[in-house]
Parts: structure tokens; C-alpha cells; sequence
């Protein structure tokens, strides 16, 4: 029931799973095989089970709409997409090479500035960035380390090749249904994970906890850990109580939290009060702090900068991570690497233009039909525009909202961003485009996920994968070369 | 734990416990309808009124109450709107309660959610009500099975403790068995009937015929369903077990005479020579004394005072 579409065998897109000739790609074969014989009825027989199981275990996020908040049952497709273990290593590295990179600069930034006294990243750009907190000028956090916890956006174009689509270091999310979709999937496939070396996703909760220990202030076994909420309306509250409760971590919102006047953060608890040593936050900068921060904020605690400032808690990530998160920054990250590792960066970036450069915004104006253009600090799939995608009138607005703001605008080339089969709403299968978010940890040292979050684009043809916008998510699976045929 | 935890935590077992509770009274009323002889009417608008909602017609059929008892989310003490903030408060505290409790919650929460207004007739209402029943023990099973026996437990425990001893003394309430023992009922004829309705919406008929080893008889069932220290739905039981917690809990600020007093008054009853308004100022009575129980569990352990440190 496989049928090899004309966009796979004219190697349009690249296929995770099939190669152009129709067979499968190395590590995929059996997964392949398995697929071949489903009949329509198993199949859906399966997507059922895995409905089910999703529904039965809670796995939700929350949709913001004009009206109200809807809770929705997380979409996972049935089929997984597949990478060879020997790839994958490949991938880790650079992936850690570059938040290593992204630590350096984050803490030259706030304190000695070289790179910016040598000229490689222009001063404006961080001063300007919105995310740039001057607060937190001269700080020197734990292993010097700002960003704790990195989830990149890779994908892959038509040759095959890996790239990093953008970095997420305020407070990157997904990592939870990338440990559920693989729970779900042993459930609904215990045959194919039989078959399979697939190596498994679960240590990241530990790993997780070892780096949070290693930033506490007071130098205890058991540091007291907390995972700071918006609460429940939040999209991703199901992931904030599912990590809290994977490291044994009090999930606190900010009214259970308040600073005293020795600069350290306390618990209301019902046994009294407890010191807290490591936040990791799941708020943005400007809620942290009304004190300092935005002042509207309810989700914050008063004095928690203060805190933080003095050392009596640590806080994951660091505010003013954000600022290496702009999009507009990202198109220097092949400097960036170079500058403070003299290494060559083994993962490239998609190829940017800069809005604010007039050289750059000239080319952007005239190709606004095959870009795809982003604003510089906004996540979710929200103000994407798709060149080829839209309508004159869709880019002709945009044009003067990038004359108006070449800041807080970037373009990108439409990127074929491979495919891998997927259930369709129909019940059969099709290529639909995926990207791929691993999560990199960094403290005294740095893990990486075995994979990470795979997200697909469910509607035919479409490039936006975010959950938010109607995308769904696949299990990844690394698989071990020696198991292969 | 947070107090802001506790407190969620304290009002999820209470609701679970109140759709319990609420699931058994509704089949109990049930039952208790298709043994009535022709020609007597229920009085569902008294009902309605113990269980909260004051501004009942008059002249609401047997399908209105159960939809409201059962379905409404306008009514708050519906089965469903109480599965529904338990789910709420179970949200925010999935992390420190068991997955399979979570998932039995859950999975009730869709039941009800898909049960439709329009086929909604006797025999799927009496399916639904045994599926809610069965629900809540499997959760209490999961609960008692695999809850740390921390902090979380006690709020739980207290929670649903506390619960249970309300909604026993609205059970018992004449306005809801239309029974009193020794007075002549208007049902002359169907007391032990009615009376086995309420011992079978504790779930207690077998103990009692145990206990009493006597034809039923009014005052010997609401002795049993009050004061018996050894069937555990009791309410002089649930008392015992909300004294225990309460002494267990950090720094015991809250007084167990609170609950001393209201065991007192139990036994201070005199079962034998009651009339219908003393047993309901008894139960008001008791309810009263809960509320302030209730206040002091929420001001001493849920409302934070810096002073507590």
C-alpha cells in the first residue's frame, strides 16, 4: 500500500524513509517491510489504539483562540521517522558544538563584549534586542553557562543535508511529547520495537535533573529543584507538570514563591517555608520580575532578580538568554562559532537575509515570492510568511511592514524540506514535510536527547509544522547501525 | 507542599467523593421510585434543595432532577460539574498523584463529557451511575494502592473524609429518605424498603445485616450509618479517620476538638425518639460544624501567612 509518490522518485523532496528508486533507506527497511503488509484495516486499528492511549494518558496542549483555550489531545502520526545512530552522533556534535558557542558569547555579551569590540557582531544588535536585559550586565552565572537547556530546529533539504533552522533558548518546550510519543508508540507497536534496535529517549529526565543539581547555590546533595508555571492556561502546562513530576521537582507558580530580605527565594508550604536553590523556569524574561521586569506581571515573583543578581538562586535558563535567540542573530552564528572556538561549524544555518542590512532588504523586497520571511523574535509558527505560498496581497503587506521595521524582520529561502510518510486524514499514507527539535543540556557539562521532537506538517504541501498552526508530531527513532541488514 | 497544592489537592478528593456520593444517592432515589406504591409522589424539590440547589420548581419531573443531579453543568453539585473541577484540580497537581489514578479520572471525565441530554433514559442513566461509582473505586483503589504516604495523602484523605461526613448527613436527612424512625411514614407499608435504599447508598446493606442480624428497623439503620465504628462509611468513622489526619498534619494547627464536638453531638442522639425536624437541625447541625472545621483547614494550611515560617 505504498505507493512511491512522483515528488520522492523525482527526488523533489528528500524522503526520511524511501529513496528515490523506491526502497528503503538504510536503518528504515524493516520499519518499511511492516508498513507494506498493514492492511488498511490494521492500520486503522492501530491509529485507534494510539488515540486511545493518548486520550487515556492525558497528553493534551492548550490552543489560544479568539474565544477560548481549547484543550486538545496531542496529534501523533503512527508512522516514526528513522535515523541511523552513525548520523545521529554526527548531528549531537554539532549540535553541542553550537550551544557551547552560544554560552561563550552569551556570557562575553554580558560581560567583557569582545566580540563586539572586535567587530564580528554589531553593538545595536544586542542593545536593541528586546530580550537584551542590562540587569544582568556583569553577572557571572555557574559555568558561566546562560543557556541550560537548547532545542534546535533542524531540517534536512533535497541533497540530504542537516541544517539548524533556529535556536530556541528562552524556554524551548516539546521535550515532553518527545518522551510520551515514545511511550505511546512501545504501546501501539511492541512488535516493531522487538524487531528494531531503536535506542531508547528516556534518560533525558535524568540527565535533566544531574544539570539542575550541578547550579545550585548552597552546596547540598539534594538541592530543592522547582519548575516555575504560568499554570494551567499555559499550552504547554501539560509539559511543565510532566518534567516537574519526571524529576521529582515541586511544580510552583509564582505566588507560591516570594524572596525575603536575605535575597534567597522561599516555598509557601504548608510545613512552613523552604529555601529554594535552582528555578527552572518555564516563563518568559519579562514575567520573571515585576519589580524590575514588566510591572503588569502576576506570573512573576517580586525580588527574584534581586536574587538571582546576588546569587542565592540559580535560574534555567539565565534571564537574557533570549537575546541569542533572535532570529537576526541567528544569521551570525556561523561566526559566532568561529570566534570563540576556532572550529568550523558542523551544522550549517539556513542561508538569512537581514532585513536591517539595505544590501540584503533590496534582495528580500525583490523575491518576496520565493522567501519565506520571519519575524525576528516570535515563535510558535506565528507571522510566518510563505512566499510561494501567498497571495499578492499577503506580500504586498508584508513589504511595507519590512520597510516600516527592517529589524524585526529576516528571510529565509523556501527551503524542500524532506518528507516522511505519514496517515492522512483519509487513512492512507503520504509524504508529508517534518522537522526534527533535539534538546541539548549544558552545565558543568553538556547531554543531548537521543533524537528529539519530530513535528509534521499534516496538510499537504504545507511547511508549518508547529502544533499551534495544525501540525502533529512523529516518534523519532535513532536506530543502531549494527542492527541493521 | 505547597499550600497552594494542598489545597488543590483537598478539593480534588472532595469532589470525587461528592460525584460518588451523589451517584449512589441518585440510584438509591431510583430504586426507591420503582418500589413506591401508586399514587405517592417523591418529593424531588426537597431533594434537590439538601444537595444545594435552592431554586427548584415545584413541579420538576424525575428526568429534570436526574439530568440536574447528574448532567448539569449549571448546577454545581452535579456529577458531572464535580468530575469536572476534580479533573481541574487533579490538572494542577497531576505530578504527585498516581498516573493510573490520573487516567481512571480521566477517563470518567470523558464518559460523562460524551453522555448525551437526548438519549440520557433510565437504563443508560443507571449504566452511566455504576460506571461513576466504579470510576471513583478504582481511583480510591490507585489512591490507596500507590499514593506516597506523604503530605499529598493526608490532604487527599482529608479531603475525602471530610466530604463523606457532609454528604452522610445529607443523606440521612428525612427530606431526602422521607423516613424517621418510629414516626408513621406516608409510606406505611414500604419502611424497611426505604431504609434499605439508604444503607444501599453507603453500600453498607450486607454489613448491617451482618451487624444487626434483625429485621431492618429505623432507628438500628441510622445508628449503623451514623455511629458504627466499624462500617467504614459511617460517619462517626469518617470522623475518626478526619481526627487522625488532622493530627497528623504539620504542626497540628488545626484543633481535633473541632471534630470531637461534632462526634459528641453523634452519640449524644437519641435515635429512638426522633422527629423528622430534630434529625435535619441534627444533620444542619453537623454541617455547620464542618463549615468551621473547613475554615480553619483552609486558613491555618491553605491561605499562607508569612507569619507561619
Amino acid at each position: 500500500m505504498i505507493q512511491v509518490t512522483h515528488e520522492i522518485a523525482t527526488g523533489r523532496f528528500f524522503d526520511e524513509l524511501i529513496k528515490p528508486d523506491g526502497n528503503a533507506r538504510p536503518g528504515a527497511e524493516s520499519l518499511l517491510n511492516f508498513l507494506k503488509d498493514l492492511s488498511p484495516k490494521v492500520l486503522s486499528e492501530r491509529r485507534t489504539a494510539l488515540e486511545a492511549a493518548i486520550k487515556s494518558q492525558g497528553i493534551s496542549f492548550l490552543v489560544y483562540s479568539d474565544s477560548m483555550n481549547i484543550d486538545r489531545s496531542w496529534p501523533l502520526d503512527l508512522v516514526p521517522r528513522v535515523m541511523r545512530a552513525s548520523e545521529w552522533r554526527q548531528t549531537e556534535l554539532g549540535l553541542k558544538q553550537r550551544l557551547k558557542a552560544l554560552n561563550l558569547f552569551l556570557n562575553d555579551i554580558y560581560n567583557e563584549k569582545a566580540i563586539i569590540n572586535d567587530g564580528i557582531v554589531p553593538a545595536d544588535l544586542i542593545t536593541h534586542s528586546p530580550h537584551y536585559i542590562k540587569l544582568a550586565s556583569g553577572y557571572r552565572p555557574p559555568y558561566d553557562t546562560w543557556a541550560h537547556i537548547c532545542g534546535s530546529d533542524l531540517v534536512r533539504d533535497q541533497a540530504g543535508k542537516l541544517f539548524v533552522l533556529e535556536d530556541n533558548l528562552r524556554v524551548p518546550s516539546g521535550v515532553s511529547y518527545m518522551l510520551e510519543n515514545r511511550s505511546v508508540m512501545k504501546q501501539v507497536y511492541p512488535e516493531l520495537f522487538r524487531n528494531h534496535q531503536i535506542l531508547p529517549v528516556s534518560q533525558y529526565a535524568s540527565d535533566l535533573l544531574d544539570m539542575l543539581n550541578t547550579l545550585s547555590p548552597r552546596p547540598v546533595d539534594h538541592p530543592v529543584i522547582v519548575v516555575l508555571t504560568p499554570g494551567i492556561y499555559n499550552s504547554a502546562y501539560f509539559e511543565h507538570s510532566y518534567l516537574a513530576q519526571q524529576i521529582g521537582a515541586e511544580l510552583v507558580q509564582g505566588s507560591d514563591l516570594f524572596v525575603d530580605s536575605d535575597d534567597c527565594v522561599y516555598m509557601k508550604a504548608v510545613e512552613g517555608v523552604s529555601r529554594v536553590d535552582v528555578i527552572y523556569r518555564r516563563i518568559d524574561d519579562s514575567y520573571l520580575d515585576p519589580d524590575v521586569l514588566n510591572s503588569d506581571s502576576v506570573l512573576g515573583v517580586r525580588g527574584l532578580m534581586r536574587a538571582w543578581l546576588s546569587g542565592k538562586v540559580s535560574i534555567a535558563n539565565a534571564p537574557g538568554s533570549g537575546v541569542a535567540d533572535d532570529k537576526v542573530l541567528y544569521a551570525y552564528m556561523p561566526q559566532i562559532i568561529r570566534y570563540y572556538l576556532n572550529e568550523t561549524p558542523l551544522l550549517d544555518n539556513v542561508p538569512t537575509y537581514l532585513a536591517s542590512d539595505p544590501e540584503q532588504q533590496a534582495y528580500v523586497l525583490d523575491h518576496l515570492h520565493e522567501l519565506v520571511v520571519k519575524p525576528a523574535d516570535a515563535s510558535g509558527g506565528y507571522g510566518i510568511l510563505v512566499g510561494p505560498h501567498s497571495t499578492d496581497e499577503e506580500i504586498i503587506a508584508r513589504r511595507a511592514e519590512i520597510i516600516e521595521n527592517p529589524r524585526g524582520w529576516i528571510a529565509q529561502p523556501t527551503l524542500a524540506i524532506s518528507t516522511t510518510l505519514t496517515v492522512t486524514d483519509q487513512g492512507d499514507l503520504a509524504p508529508r514535510h517534518v522537522d526534527l527539535r533535539p534538546f541539548v543540556l549544558q552545565s558543568s557539562e553538556q547531554w543531548c536527547s537521543t533524537g528529539g521532537l519530530c513535528r509534521v506538517a499534516l496538510k499537504e504541501g504545507s511547511l508549518i509544522v508547529n502544533s499551534s498552526q495544525g501540525g502533529g508530531s512523529k516518534d523519532f527513532w535513532v536506530v543502531a547501525d549494527e542492527g541493521l541488514a | 507542599m505547597l499550600s497552594r497544592v494542598a489545597e488543590h489537592l483537598y478539593w480534588l478528593a472532595r469532589y470525587v467523593e461528592r460525584a460518588e456520593a451523589t451517584a449512589r444517592l441518585t440510584i438509591a432515589a431510583s430504586d426507591t421510585i420503582l418500589d413506591l406504591p401508586d399514587g405517592v409522589l417523591y418529593d424531588w424539590k426537597t431533594l434537590m434543595q439538601v444537595f444545594g440547589s435552592g431554586d427548584t420548581e415545584t413541579g420538576i419531573s424525575e428526568a429534570e432532577v436526574m439530568e440536574q443531579l447528574v448532567l448539569s453543568l449549571e448546577h454545581s453539585g452535579s456529577i458531572r460539574a464535580s468530575i469536572a473541577a476534580a479533573r481541574e484540580n487533579a490538572r494542577v497537581t497531576r505530578d504527585l498523584i498516581p498516573k493510573d489514578a490520573w487516567v481512571a479520572l480521566n477517563e470518567l471525565h470523558g464518559l460523562i463529557e460524551r453522555q448525551s441530554f437526548a438519549d440520557f433514559d433510565r437504563s443508560s442513566r443507571i449504566r452511566l451511575l455504576k460506571q461513576v461509582i466504579s470510576s471513583c473505586r478504582l481511583w480510591h483503589g490507585c489512591i490507596m494502592a500507590s499514593q506516597a504516604r506523604d503530605l499529598s495523602y493526608l490532604f487527599l484523605r482529608l479531603g475525602d473524609r471530610v466530604e463523606h461526613v457532609d454528604m452522610v448527613s445529607r443523606l440521612v436527612d428525612p427530606r431526602v429518605t422521607q423516613m424517621v424512625p418510629g414516626a408513621s411514614s406516608r409510606w406505611s407499608g414500604y419502611e424497611a424498603i426505604g431504609w434499605q435504599n439508604l444503607l444501599s447508598a453507603l453500600g453498607g446493606v450486607e454489613l448491617y445485616r451482618h451487624s444487626a442480624r434483625n429485621r431492618i428497623r429505623g432507628s438500628d439503620v441510622l445508628d449503623f450509618v451514623l455511629r458504627n465504628p466499624e462500617f467504614p462509611q459511617s460517619m462517626a468513622s469518617a470522623l475518626a479517620r478526619v481526627r487522625s489526619f488532622l493530627d497528623q498534619l504539620p504542626h497540628q494547627r488545626v484543633s481535633t476538638d473541632l471534630v470531637d464536638v461534632i462526634a459528641e453531638g453523634l452519640t449524644q442522639l437519641d435515635l429512638q425518639h426522633l422527629n423528622p425536624d430534630a434529625l435535619t437541625q441534627s444533620m444542619d447541625w453537623i454541617q455547620q460544624g464542618l463549615g468551621s472545621l473547613h475554615e480553619h483547614i483552609s486558613s491555618e494550611y491553605f491561605f499562607f501567612q508569612a507569619n507561619q515560617a
